[in-house]
């Protein structure tokens, strides 16, 4: 390394949020030290150029993904907690610890607020660990093992030779020139465009294959070297090749949870609408490869390259740092989807909290829920923060909750919020925050 | 522009923005219209964007028709090959089918294209129409909002409303079915010797009704109002009823068709000899019609006789401060009460139009001067309960004609958009209606507004509900959207970027 190493293991904030009531911290507070670091990386990748070719273009792209990850810290992209990365460091210095090769100083742990199971690495040294992934892995291991499919990633400098690959074959000789020929027909230059795109867009997609199988290669050899369960390599993967069907899979109890004596559920509230087609996903005569918009493509077929390498069997699992990390993440996870007035989320979690564990904190949010969606509403602001009823079966009962959402008229809100805090109201009578809740809606009501 | 270059950057997370401006100029999808696709009760049942792809040869085009469903929700992008110059006028759907109506009007043709409810392409259907009908048609559209060229009949097909170069204009309803049952024509007299035109207002399984008008020449502002009940099946007339100037003028505003196939029009009445176009109407009608054409009932109501009682301002007359009403609507609900909705105006004169006059400029004096949104609520048999005035801000409309009444400058303006009325939207099965309207709030002691207002009919009561359209960082504009709700177009100033969302009207 050529500059001097900022320790930057993982990033621990204190809160420095601009919305004053979140107990989640969305700006790092040390921001300014970050992006200089982020930018010492970079000029570092810049001035360790794979190749002489397409220079400018390369330091270009590569300022521009710098930025493009200063705006999504900006816009609140992630989230900063001192307490996870507490969590998580325990098994970072596992992994490092068994892997001497590895070297992590400058490395840069990124916590995405996103409820999709998913990691990054971004090459430079810096990764992206998704909300949903530490909701998703069951263990220890699990999370270690896609740490060490990252870190690989990393240590192959897949990410740098991904972009330069690109740049210098967008700037290749032979794509300048068939580009540039197309651009001369006289006919069929769009399609002819799009055949060349649909190209690149297939060996992009057979590269990323290949990263991806090598990845998993030398991931297995860093897992190895830890304590971990070998055989979390291959439930890890497995939950990640189901997970676009995993995801709110439980269905809610809605009906029953709005069932009030004096306010009964309407099935209207349920009611869906008619469309325009009956087909079960878009149908797009342009389409590019279904594949490459799965969340996880190509799992199954790594899975069998996994299982090559070693004979790998189920062992006993470590639960301890995910299973803290799913607790501090059960208090966060509804103030984010608040924060961002992802109402949607919040009422498909909650509801399924009503269900199966509903305590005073369940009936709170609840109501506040109800409070938020009524002023919202009231507004005309809650059809752009949720998105409406999707007319494709995937998601299904987060799609319920959207219909639910939107198919309730000013009123209904105003009543179910009345009536869901006067059936907690015994339970709840010297909670302050209750209290002004249910006036809100006692006043509504009068 | 939709550009698919950058569906291959979305691969790679974080990479920033596409390298290669000659990629994306060739694979640029240019945008040539949108649209929502909108049924007689004004409910949207989607949207519509519809692009040019490619040039495929001389004078062939690939175009691609982006549909998304009436939750913004992108169902379909499908592409469709015809010649240069294809222009999307018009979309419906009727529960089987999606319909597009293409024109060329250089080529001479129009075209159906259809999609099954797998958005499947079916058969399309292409109808040569001459430069002149095109030329009419297209006027046709550009003048008058409420001119249905493409009425989609529910679970059964749709009339396609064609303009035809007989000795004088004329029209032909061709009916396409998508029930598998028989197609049909009904056109106008070749040899009549007025030109004719036909807008189809109501339908159900049964019957559809349409309008008749007929005028002299292009530019004869003397229309007689003929109603035709077309049977479904066949595309015969079974009755029609003429509201001729001489015997029985009549402006229909609306008709329905009651569950046991009753035709109820509702419109204004006039004195014998007077014109719907310049006249003061006597007053409202709601007229009950058996599908022979007979009259089972009728209710007249009197401005003079009946109205004034509710109301101080007397209609007709031009020293009253409220002037005159122009009806844009008139709604029955399920009850049997019925709605007219209107908006009141006078003709005044006009500063600007006087000073330039006197500078020798050719501007007329006068103008439209815009004011309260009025709805009248009557009963069954048509006796008025109540009078309600939403006060809204004053607008202004230069007049078509100095020397014309205020009626038949209302009613050019109209077509102009001169008043703030935007559109009424029925919902039937909840026994509801949206009546929308623009207002330029004008408030003391606080900068005017921007606002859309909606007046909402739900549970025999009328509330208002009320969107302000600019901020000190945004600017709204409001679309049409599905029962209930409307379409938000939000730019921010400050970012430069735009939004689109729905949302729903509330009644309080």
């Amino acid at each position: 390394m050529k500059f001097l190493p900022l320790v930057i293991c993982l990033i621990f904030c204190l809160v420095l949020s601009s919305q004053s009531k979140s107990t989640v911290s969305y700006l790092p507070e040390n921001k300014d030290s970050i992006f200089s670091h982020l930018d010492k990386l970079r000029e570092y990748q810049i001035s360790n150029l794979l190749s002489d070719k397409n220079v400018s273009k390369k330091k270009k792209l590569y300022r521009e993904k710098t930025k493009n990850i200063f705006e999504s810290i900006e816009d609140s992209t992630f989230i900063f907690d001192k307490h996870i990365s507490q969590k998580l460091n325990p098994i970072l210095h596992e992994i490092y610890l068994s892997n001497p090769s590895i070297n992590p100083t400058d490395f840069y742990f990124l916590i995405n607020r996103s409820y999709v199971p998913n990691a990054a690495c971004f090459g430079d040294g810096s990764f992206m660990l998704n909300m949903g992934l530490f909701f998703h892995m069951e263990s220890d291991d699990e999370l270690a093992f896609i740490i060490c499919h990252e870190l690989a990633h990393y240590e192959l400098n897949h990410v740098n030779k991904k972009i330069e690959s690109y740049i210098d074959t967008l700037n290749s000789k032979e794509i300048k020139h068939t580009s540039r020929a197309i651009k001369k027909q006289k006919y069929n230059r769009t399609n002819d465009g799009i055949n060349l795109i649909k190209g690149l867009t297939f060996d992009l997609m057979q590269k990323s294959r290949q990263v991806e199988i090598e990845a998993d290669s030398l991931g297995l050899i860093f897992f190895k070297n830890t304590k971990y369960n070998l055989g979390a390599s291959i439930s890890a993967l497995q939950k990640l090749d189901s997970v676009d069907d995993m995801l709110f899979m439980q269905k809610t109890k809605i009906e029953s949870i709005f069932n009030f004596p004096e306010y009964p559920f309407n099935n209207k509230w349920l009611k869906k609408e008619e469309t325009l087609f009956q087909i079960n996903e878009t149908v797009n005569d342009y389409e590019f490869n279904k594949d490459s918009l799965k969340t996880h493509p190509d799992i199954p077929m790594r899975l069998v390259k996994l299982k090559m390498h070693e004979n790998i069997q189920p062992g006993k699992s470590i639960k301890t740092q995910i299973r803290e990390i799913k607790e501090i993440l059960k208090t966060k996870h509804l103030n984010i989807y608040f924060d961002f007035k992802q109402f949607d989320f919040a009422l498909y979690n909650l509801l399924l909290e009503n269900e199966n564990s509903i305590n005073e904190e369940v009936i709170i949010n609840t109501a506040i829920l109800f409070k938020m969606m009524y002023e919202m509403k009231q507004k005309h602001r809650l059809g752009k923060y949720i998105p409406q009823p999707s007319p494709f079966p995937d998601e299904a009962n987060l799609n319920e909750v959207r219909l639910f959402i939107h198919n309730l008229e000013l009123k209904n809100i105003r009543k179910i919020g009345y009536f869901y805090c006067m059936s907690h109201e015994d339970k709840m009578y010297n909670n302050e925050t209750f209290t002004n809740v249910y006036n809100f809606f006692k006043n509504l009501n009068q | 522009m939709k550009n698919l270059f950058k569906m291959v950057l979305a691969i790679i997370p974080f990479l920033g923005i596409s390298q290669s401006k000659t990629l994306e100029d060739i694979t640029k999808f240019s945008l040539r219209n949108s649209g929502a696709i909108v049924d007689k009760d004004f409910d949207v049942d989607g949207y519509y964007f519809f692009y040019e792809v490619d040039k495929l040869k001389k004078k062939e085009r690939e175009f691609a028709i982006q549909i998304l469903d009436k939750n913004l929700n992108d169902m379909a992008t499908k592409s469709y090959v015809n010649r240069k110059g294809t222009a999307l006028i018009k979309s419906a759907f009727n529960n089987q089918a999606l319909m597009f109506l293409m024109a060329n009007s250089k080529e001479e043709f129009v075209e159906l294209v259809s999609f099954d409810t797998q958005a499947n392409q079916n058969e399309t259907i292409t109808v040569p129409v001459e430069k002149k009908e095109m030329r009419m048609l297209s006027l046709l559209a550009a003048t008058n909002n409420e001119h249905n060229i493409l009425f989609p009949v529910d679970d059964r097909g749709f009339v396609l409303n064609l303009v035809t170069d007989n000795k004088k204009m004329g029209y032909k309803l061709m009916y396409v079915p998508t029930d598998g049952r028989d197609p049909w024509e009904l056109s106008s007299p070749v040899d009549a010797k007025e030109i004719l035109t036909i807008n189809p207002i109501e339908v159900n399984e049964k019957v559809i009704v349409a309008l008749e008008m007929s005028k002299k020449s292009l530019l004869s502002q003397k229309i007689n109002i003929k109603i035709l009940v077309i049977n479904v099946d066949d595309g015969k007339v079974l009755f029609e009823r003429s509201f001729d100037k001489e015997d029985d003028p009549r402006l229909i505003t609306n008709a329905f068709l009651s569950d046991n196939s009753e035709v109820i029009l509702l419109g204004e009445y006039f004195d014998k000899g007077d014109h719907f176009m310049k006249d003061q109407s006597l007053g409202l009608f709601a007229q009950v019609n058996d599908l022979n054409g007979n009259i089972l009932s009728e209710s007249k109501l009197n401005w003079d006789e009946h109205i004034s009682e509710k109301m101080e301002m007397k209609k007709g007359s031009k020293t009253k401060k409220n002037g005159y009403i122009y009806f844009h609507d008139i709604i029955k609900t399920q009850g049997g009460d019925y709605y007219a909705i209107g908006e009141t105006y006078r003709k005044t004169a006009s500063a600007g139009g006087i000073a330039a006059a006197a500078l020798g400029g050719g501007n007329n004096v006068t103008q439209l001067t815009i004011t309260d949104v009025i709805i009248f609520k009557f009963n069954s048999q048509f006796g008025i309960e109540d009078v309600t005035i939403y006060e809204k801000g004053t607008s202004r409309a230069p007049s078509i004609t100095d020397f014309g009444s205020p009626q038949l400058n209302a009613h050019i303006l109209k077509n102009f958009g001169a008043f703030d009325y935007e559109f009424t939207q029925r919902d039937v099965e909840n026994d509801r209606f949206y009546s929308n309207f623009i207002d330029y709030e004008r408030l003391k002691g606080e900068e005017n507004k921007l606002a859309f207002k909606t007046i909402i009919y739900d549970d025999g009561e009328l509330s208002e509900d009320k969107i302000y359209l600019d901020s000190e960082s945004k600017v709204f504009r409001v679309f049409p959207a599905k029962i209930g709700h409307v379409m938000l177009l939000e730019y921010d100033k400050k970012e430069k970027k735009i939004d689109l969302h729905l949302e729903s009207l509330n009644i309080k």
